[in-house]
């Protein structure tokens, strides 16, 4: 497309409240969108047929989309549509695709594995470990991690991505240029550097949860894996999951124990057919197995100077028998051992793992004796006091 | 036509000796009150007139002038309504002057002139011995308080009529003395106090009661809403060690001051547990007014004070507990002269994790990061600093509310309490101390010795554990106690692990 039609484009696209719908009417319409722009309200509302039309002739009429356009610019935020170069192959292959992408940093790269990550805001200790191990994993292997910068799954995934020296891009529910939640401050700095700010909206737009569902399409739509690590039975998270199948990609679900409310959405997700979350590295060679062929073929990106992931597909492993990747036990004294068995990930407090040990017919030092082998566990690194009563290995 | 009469008033928690003068002369008739007298003071002429009216008794048309003595000091209270009568009555030489020498009077009269019960008659009491003086006679419901102060005679009147007639007569008969000996009553009735025995479960939470009654270490209980942390500090009373007598005369005092003391009791024989609501101002916590009055911690006094919900208490009210606690008295200050209450009471407070209560339980607590944050928030940094040790309740399963085993008694805990007060005793003869709970940074060293693998021990926990000072003394500290409470004279690594398992941080909750 023409350069000089950018600021009009611009002015398709600075309305956050019209949605995506009216846009590619109009671009079908009409030849471009500066003719759009310069045609009477009454043709532009007839050619379209859209209603929404009339916030467009609304915003131009109260605006100088020019210099809108041009304080824009100097804002330092960068506009991708659909049809740039740097705008994610993956993405163009979704329906009804997004025409523009306001982002700060860069857009995932083509050539990249890249996973979204999603998840409870409030989670449990396993939640918060497992995401973290799978942030790691990723990161460390140079797969980009896609999220919705949120408090819980989303920001502890990030961040360990990120910490591990991998790139990770957040999509926003409001405009790129707010940080949202204010308290991930660290992680809008951290992913400005190592990825990418990315939304569908607007500069300036406020956080309206109202904003939110339509930015889980765009997560799971940049991504080839969807992994669900924590959710309830009724989750945010599991829109972002419909929106995945609808989209083709491939569902990956932590499981959880029965009975946990926080585990209950992700293993409905698996009795519904979602893939099963065993490791970080099992689903580091599924995810290879599953995606390099397709990304070495699918991709109009360039396909010489494809980066392969550091990581060891080990295809010859692919098949191996799940082993769970058996914990290994740490090398202590037996009678800290017996204690560290008992603990999980999640929280106890020392009655309850007295009853346990009871129950199973083991021999139990006693409420108090428990505390302070559980203090030891602490000093030694193996378990950690998550409340003034509870503790859970680490 | 002039007379001069003993009476008191209250500065703080002592007795202050005032002198009533009346005079009696010709001139325009007038019934005047000097020596700063407070309003209830002033008002006291209508009910003398009245009083007297109704005893047949005429105020001559002459001029009166009261004059209260030192006529500096603020004087308030009900308490001259009976010295200014008798005063009266010697200036109109109904009574001889002689008779009503070294006696002093306090009480409030109503207009048909029977005596009411005022306020601080101990102190009063006890101030009256200090100044030498031999005789009191105080209104008969707070004679039985008067009545334990020895080398005093006590006589205690239920209206004007018997006074007049004991000195009219000087006869013992119309106004018996009074006096109980306070070491048979000191005995202690524990039957009020609830026993632990009722608490089913919650070994952890009654293990921290034991430690910080035995140390008079301050607790904190977090948990769910009706876990039991209520139940749990109601016992608490129960299991510190019973009132000595200098300590129940303290409390006693406080008492009377505050206007508390139950009718007809001579002396505050048991630990009391204070639990004010938390919409509870700082004046009413603290003490305070024009004419200060003890507060809440005041009566909480060798005691139990327990704050529930804690982040529902005022900042300001929260954040006025400081000086008490480091202290152990409270200093209120007018510009003319300042009082000093004791407060050394043993600080116990409770709290949910989060606006919902069930955090760590994230089946149940959908709180979000941020509110469970600001719930927190509401707790000031110092406060926390001052409290020893916290503890998490965890809601019992029904087979163990069903199960009936109650598990270890009060009379079994206050015993292992006493084991470790006496150990500190010892240790604390002579020095400033009194509990471990008191021990400062400074002393630490001489008290606290740990052998090489504990020395290291406490300092990978300073290291692993991120502690401030702080915390680290505090460990220290609590760790003493629960060597104090095996009999044990060193500390020991178990000890100091279980210290430090009781450590209260906020951190606790800023994982994730």
């Amino acid at each position: 497309m023409d350069t000089n039609d950018r600021p009009y484009l611009f002015w398709l696209v600075s309305i956050p409240w019209i949605g995506q719908g009216p846009i590619p009417k109009i671009l079908n319409a009409f030849d471009s969108a500066k003719e759009a722009f310069e045609a009477s309200d009454e043709e532009l509302i007839k050619r379209s047929g859209s209603k929404q039309v009339k916030e467009l002739i609304k915003y131009r009429k109260e605006n100088n989309i020019f210099r809108k356009y041009e304080e824009f610019l100097r804002g330092g935020m960068k506009l991708s549509f659909l049809w740039d170069d740097d705008y994610p192959e993956r993405l163009k292959n979704i329906p009804d695709p997004p025409i523009g992408l306001f982002y700060y940093g860069q857009l995932p790269e083509n050539n990249k594995l890249s996973v979204a990550i999603i998840g409870a805001r409030q989670c449990s200790p396993y939640g918060v470990k497992t995401a973290r191990e799978l942030g790691e994993e990723l990161g460390r292997n140079d797969v980009n991690v896609i999220s919705g910068m949120a408090f819980g799954i989303d920001g502890i995934s990030q961040k360990a991505a990120i910490d591990a020296g991998g790139k990770s891009y957040g999509v926003l529910g409001c405009g790129a240029d707010i940080c949202y939640p204010e308290s991930n401050s660290d992680l809008y700095e951290m992913l400005m550097d190592n990825g990418g700010i990315i939304s569908t909206y607007p500069p300036g737009t406020p956080a309206v949860s109202r904003y939110f569902p339509p930015r889980n399409r765009i997560v799971s739509g940049l991504a080839d894996a969807i992994v669900v690590v924590e959710a309830r039975a009724r989750s945010g998270t599991l829109i972002t999951v419909d929106m995945a199948l609808d989209q083709g990609r491939d569902i990956y679900a932590v499981p959880g124990r029965i009975g946990d409310e926080l585990s209950a959405g992700c293993n409905g997700l698996i009795g519904h057919g979602a893939r099963v979350y065993l490791s970080p590295s099992i689903f580091m060679s599924d995810l290879m197995e599953d995606h390099m062929a397709d990304l070495e073929a699918g991709f109009t990106g360039p396909k010489t100077d494809f980066v392969k992931p550091a990581f060891d597909s080990g295809s010859d492993k692919r098949h191996r028998k799940y082993e769970g990747k058996k914990d290994k036990e740490p090398d202590i004294e037996e009678r800290l051992l017996e204690i560290y068995r008992e603990l999980t990930l999640f929280p106890q407090s020392a009655e309850e793992i007295d009853i346990h040990m009871k129950e199973t017919g083991k021999e139990s030092p006693g409420e108090t004796g428990i505390c302070l082998i559980l203090m030891e566990l602490c000093l030694e690194g193996y378990a950690v006091q998550i409340s003034p009563g509870c503790f859970c290995r680490k | 036509m002039f007379s001069n009469i003993l009476s008191a008033t209250l500065q703080g928690i002592t007795g202050r000796i005032i002198n009533v003068e009346t005079d009696m002369s010709n001139g325009l008739p007038m019934f005047n009150i000097v020596g700063s007298p407070g309003p209830e003071v002033k008002e006291a002429k209508d009910r003398i007139r009245a009083a007297l009216k109704n005893n047949s008794i005429t105020l001559p048309a002459s001029r009166i002038t009261v004059n209260l003595s030192p006529g500096d000091l603020k004087k308030d209270g009900t308490a001259f309504d009976l010295p200014m009568t008798i005063g009266l009555l010697t200036a109109m030489e109904l009574i001889p002057t002689e008779l009503t020498e070294g006696i002093l009077f306090v009480g409030e009269l109503s207009l048909d002139g029977e005596i009411r019960p005022v306020r601080g008659v101990l102190p009063i009491v006890q101030a009256a011995v200090a100044n030498g003086i031999k005789e009191c006679i105080v209104p008969a419901d707070n004679a039985n308080e008067g009545s334990i102060v020895p080398g005093i005679t006590v006589r205690g009147a239920k209206n004007l009529k018997q006074v007049m007639d004991y000195l009219g007569s000087g006869d013992d008969q119309y106004l018996p003395s009074v006096y109980t000996d306070p070491l048979s009553i000191i005995e202690e009735c524990r039957d009020t106090i609830p026993d632990f025995d009722q608490v089913k479960g919650q070994e952890r939470a009654k293990r921290a009661a034991i430690i910080s009654a035995a140390g008079f270490h301050s607790l904190l209980m977090t948990g769910p809403p009706g876990a039991g942390k209520s139940m749990i500090a109601k016992r608490i009373p129960g299991i510190l060690p019973p009132l000595t007598l200098s300590e129940s005369l303290e409390l006693t005092t406080i008492y009377s001051v505050a206007g508390q003391m139950p009718k007809g009791k001579a002396l505050i024989t048991s630990r009391s547990f204070q639990s004010p609501h938390h919409s509870i101002s700082r004046y009413a916590l603290v003490g305070g007014g024009a004419n200060p009055r003890p507060g809440i911690i005041s009566l909480a006094h060798r005691s139990v004070l327990f704050l529930d919900e804690l982040p529902e208490f005022g900042r300001d009210t929260i954040e006025s507990l400081r000086q008490p606690l480091e202290d152990k008295k409270i200093q209120i200050s007018r510009i003319k002269y300042s009082v000093d209450y004791p407060s050394d009471f043993l600080l116990v407070c409770a709290m949910n994790p989060c606006p919902c209560g069930y955090y760590p339980d994230r089946g149940r607590c959908r709180c979000t990061d941020t509110e469970i944050k600001h719930y927190l928030n509401k707790i000031s940094g110092p406060i926390l600093d001052r409290i020893d040790l916290c503890t998490e309740l965890k809601n019992i399963e029904i087979n163990e509310i069903r199960a009936g085993k109650g598990g270890i008694s009060s009379a079994e805990m206050t015993e292992m309490v006493m084991k470790a007060r006496e150990m500190q005793d010892k240790r604390f003869k002579g020095t400033r101390y009194r509990f471990n709970s008191d021990l400062k940074a400074d002393d630490m060293d001489k008290v606290c010795v740990l052998g090489k693998k504990e020395s290291e021990l406490i300092e990978s926990m300073y290291k692993k554990l991120q502690l401030s000072a702080r915390s680290y003394h505090r460990i220290l500290r609590v760790s003493r106690t629960i060597a104090d409470l095996e009999g044990s004279e060193n500390i020991q690594s178990k000890h100091i692990l279980e210290a430090a398992s009781f450590r209260p941080t906020l951190e606790y909750f800023k994982w994730g």
